[in-house]
């Protein structure tokens, strides 16, 4: 299992953990400002689970099990590789932080938010580049 | 664990198109309160536990036996995790005591967990 993989598979189990912890936070059966929080973060655990579960675990296996048309296509991109892990996660974890308080004042919040929409975006753009040309016949 | 995957996806799918047609020709107005289970059923019933499974099946085995990990702990936590399903899917009703709700969640939280960190110590590169 490449180097690559396994970053990306462990990040997934980790953010699975975290939408755990939120689904578990929401359903606590206490009124109060724990239960509040909690309920404040439902974009949250939707981007969690979807984002950070889900897409990452599948671009893991993806990245480990699509095929390699030739023996020069091996690697070939491996900065593009890295670049989409890099910003897949930035933009997860910036709007994990920033968006329960999106809506507010802070301009500085929002240009983070809107740079974490950016990053996820060229993320998903740089996987689907780097990907792509594998989905062939070997 | 994919054959239950499979159920969830047929009861998920069912109440998710029963939904869809309610909006557009209304059917029964209890209908909407299938709408968590239908969340819960998918969300974790069917493409978390796919993945999980597929996890089980292709991660690299150890060298000796049992080669995916003790089967005894994966089964605890397959039961947990899918009567933790089953009970947050209907934990959302009124009729149902929260504290049942919030044990189903923790039951779900347990389980999966649990199963993850079996998976975690196969992720790693072949034995060669």
């Amino acid at each position: 299992m490449p180097l690559l993989t396994r970053l990306y598979i462990k990040c997934s189990l980790f953010y699975l953990g975290a939408a755990l912890v939120i689904d578990i936070g929401r359903a606590f059966p206490v009124p109060g400002q724990l239960a509040s929080f909690f309920s404040r973060l439902r974009p949250v655990y939707f981007h969690l689970f979807l984002v950070g579960w889900v897409t990452l675990f599948i671009i893991g296996v993806a990245n480990w099990l699509f095929p390699w048309a030739s023996r020069e296509q091996f690697n070939h991109h491996p900065l593009l590789a890295w670049s989409a892990f890099g910003l897949l996660n930035l933009g997860l974890i910036l709007r994990t932080f920033l968006e329960p308080t999106a809506g507010g004042s802070h301009r500085l919040v929002s240009w983070l938010l809107v740079l974490s929409g950016l990053t996820q975006w060229v993320g998903g753009l740089l996987v689907i580049f780097q990907l792509g040309p594998r989905l062939k016949k070997r | 664990m994919l054959y239950l995957t499979i159920f969830y996806l047929t009861v998920g799918f069912t109440f998710g198109s029963l939904l869809l047609i309610h909006k557009a020709v209304p059917l029964h107005p209890l209908l909407w309160s299938f709408l968590p289970i239908h969340i819960e059923y998918l969300l974790w019933g069917w493409t978390t536990q796919l993945a999980l499974a597929v996890g089980y099946a292709i991660f690299p085995r150890f060298r000796s036996d049992p080669v995916r990990g003790n089967p005894s702990v994966y089964w605890a936590m397959l039961v947990l995790f899918n009567l933790g399903i089953i009970i947050s899917g209907i934990g959302d009703y009124s009729f149902v005591n929260p504290w049942l709700s919030f044990s189903g969640q923790l039951a779900k939280t347990i389980g999966i967990g649990g199963f993850a960190v079996n998976l975690w110590r196969r992720i790693r590169p072949y034995q060669v």
